[in-house]
């Protein structure tokens, strides 16, 4: 999981605080936040910054400093190749869930499964934040 | 001291400034200024019109050839004289050996006639156009013909184009020449052109390049999700909706912003209607379709807090390196989401209602309680939630520095 989606999910599982709301806990700046978490690109360079953000969310900050270099635009890439090809996707979320299918489309923010041997009319839209690992 | 020079000088003018705000090259204003050139009566007029002076100020008296000593001091000019005269018109586009052609000849500054007056018959008459000849154009002689454009042959580096294509196609020379009914050696450029054109649509067709750049995937520009969930909700689907912490929500989708999804469960009798947070939903799935009617929308209702409410206990997670451990080796989709165990929906899931006597409208997110003024605002953007994304409240999701959508593009 990117580090986008890691604070995005950290903003979930505490209960979906705002960028706002963690700017006034930590002193970070809202705009900060919320671009750690839908720029593609490699963010988090700040370590000021996201030891802060691991202080918040009362995770080590090695769970944030470590996913610097698993950003966004490596899902997308993995995305558009899986749904060029046609291949069977994996997808294990926070949960540990495991979701398996072939990429029907994927957005901004969500993607779309068609279920192994399911209906391609009812695909699964799964929400980034939550996906975990791919393969 | 050249004139132009001492003008310049007094108006506190630098070379390069003059040379800019003319536009007339530096090279050319030295030269003036050396007097290794004359003015030319274009540079006269921006010069003048630029140090705000009269031409005749600018032109040098008739006895200064260039190369020739410094002009006398401003203000001791000698009155403009024949030197600057046009003798005699001379057919246009005929000069005389050795002489200076008339284009370049200064010519004395003359003020403009006033609006209106008669134009001074200065100008020999024209002679009578030829029998056939178009006006303003010079009849063509007679016998000989239009010019033929000319022919370009292709370059060199249309040519490797298009051998490179070719290779890429697995197109042998005799291939293309047949596809286009030309033989390469004798194809101009146009038609490398058009060559290239069309064997690059062919290669993209055939094999896509396998690096692409951010910005060009299909779809990342645009928001498929919100497509796809307005199909469902002109169809009156219902969706299957699961959070992250496991909790299930079925319902028919009515409306959904960047931030929330509002289902609406119950019968047709008594409707409740739940917002949930996208950013508390793990996934979604059609569970039916609908007919596509839409029930009458229930008439508005006072928002009704009951607020506060117990938070919520954090749910259970796998750590980050978990996931990664419980990654299956084997790609073979045994458990497909259907059949995978789904926790059922669970009470300790925070809840923001507001309800009236037929319509109940809940909020659900994995929050925990919420300020009374927060709920009421929530409850608000329940009610309303495209006002609310209007007036900053999206369900308490916020993009500080982006609007709906939220996510900016690193191209």
């Amino acid at each position: 999981m990117s580090l986008s989606d890691y604070v995005k999910f950290l903003r979930a599982a505490k209960g979906g605080v705002t960028p706002w709301e963690i700017a006034d806990a930590t002193g970070l700046s809202s705009k900060e936040v919320h671009l750690l978490e839908v720029k593609h690109r490699r963010m988090g360079e700040d370590d000021a910054m996201l030891d802060k953000l691991a202080g918040y969310f009362a995770v080590p900050v090695d769970t944030l400093t470590g996913r610097r270099d698993s950003f966004r635009k490596r899902l997308t890439g993995f995305l558009a190749d899986r749904q060029r090809t046609g291949e069977i996707v994996t997808l294990v979320l926070e949960s540990g869930e495991a979701l398996h299918g072939t990429v029907a489309w994927f957005g901004r923010e969500a993607l779309a499964l068609t279920p192994t041997g399911g209906d391609a009319e009812r695909p699964l839209v799964v929400q980034r934040a939550v996906v975990a690992q791919w393969r | 001291m050249n004139r132009l020079k001492q003008i310049r000088e007094r108006k506190s003018f630098s070379l390069a400034q003059l040379a800019a705000r003319t536009g007339i090259a530096l090279r050319v204003l030295t030269e003036y200024e050396e007097n290794t050139q004359e003015i030319a009566l274009p540079h006269i007029k921006v010069l003048s019109k630029v140090l705000w002076v009269k031409p005749e100020e600018l032109i040098p008296p008739p006895d200064a050839q260039p190369s020739a000593p410094p002009a006398p001091a401003l203000g001791t000019a000698a009155p403009l004289q024949g030197a600057l005269t046009v003798a005699s018109p001379a057919p246009v586009g005929v000069t005389p050996a050795g002489a200076t052609p008339a284009y370049s000849t200064p010519r004395p500054y003359a003020p403009a006639p006033p609006y209106g007056a008669p134009r001074p018959e200065d100008r020999p008459p024209r002679p009578p156009l030829p029998p056939g000849a178009e006006a303003g154009r010079g009849a063509r002689p007679a016998g000989r013909t239009r010019r033929e454009p000319a022919v370009m042959p292709a370059t060199d580096g249309q040519m490797t184009e298009i051998m490179r294509l070719a290779a890429r196609l697995n197109l042998s020379t005799e291939d293309i020449e047949t596809e286009f009914g030309r033989a390469i050696d004798s194809i101009t450029r146009f038609d490398a052109r058009e060559w290239i054109k069309k064997l690059r649509e062919d290669a993209l067709a055939k094999a896509p390049p396998a690096k692409v750049h951010f910005g060009q995937w299909p779809g990342l520009k645009d928001d498929r999700e919100a497509v796809y969930l307005a199909e469902q909700r002109e169809l009156g689907s219902e969706l299957r909706v699961v959070l992250f912490n496991g909790a299930v929500f079925a319902g028919r989708i009515t409306d959904f912003t960047p931030y929330t999804l509002t289902l609406e469960t119950g019968d047709s009798d008594a409707h409740e209607q739940i917002v949930l947070r996208k950013l508390a939903v793990a996934y979604y799935q059609r569970s039916a379709v609908g007919d596509g009617s839409h029930p009458a929308p229930a008439p508005d209702a006072e928002a009704k807090d009951i607020a506060p409410f117990a938070g919520p206990t954090l749910p259970t997670f796998a750590a980050p390196g978990a996931a990664e451990a419980s990654i299956p080796d084997d790609t073979n989709p045994v458990a497909t989401p259907a059949e995978t165990p789904v926790a059922e929906a669970t009470t300790d899931v925070p809840v923001a209602v507001t309800a009236d006597a037929s319509t109940e409208q809940t909020e659900v997110a994995a929050k925990p309680a919420a300020k009374p003024r927060a709920s009421r605002a929530k409850a608000k953007a329940a009610a309303d939630p495209v006002e609310a994304e209007a007036g900053g409240v999206s369900g308490g999701e916020g993009a500080p520095s982006a609007g709906a959508g939220g996510e900016e593009a690193d191209v």
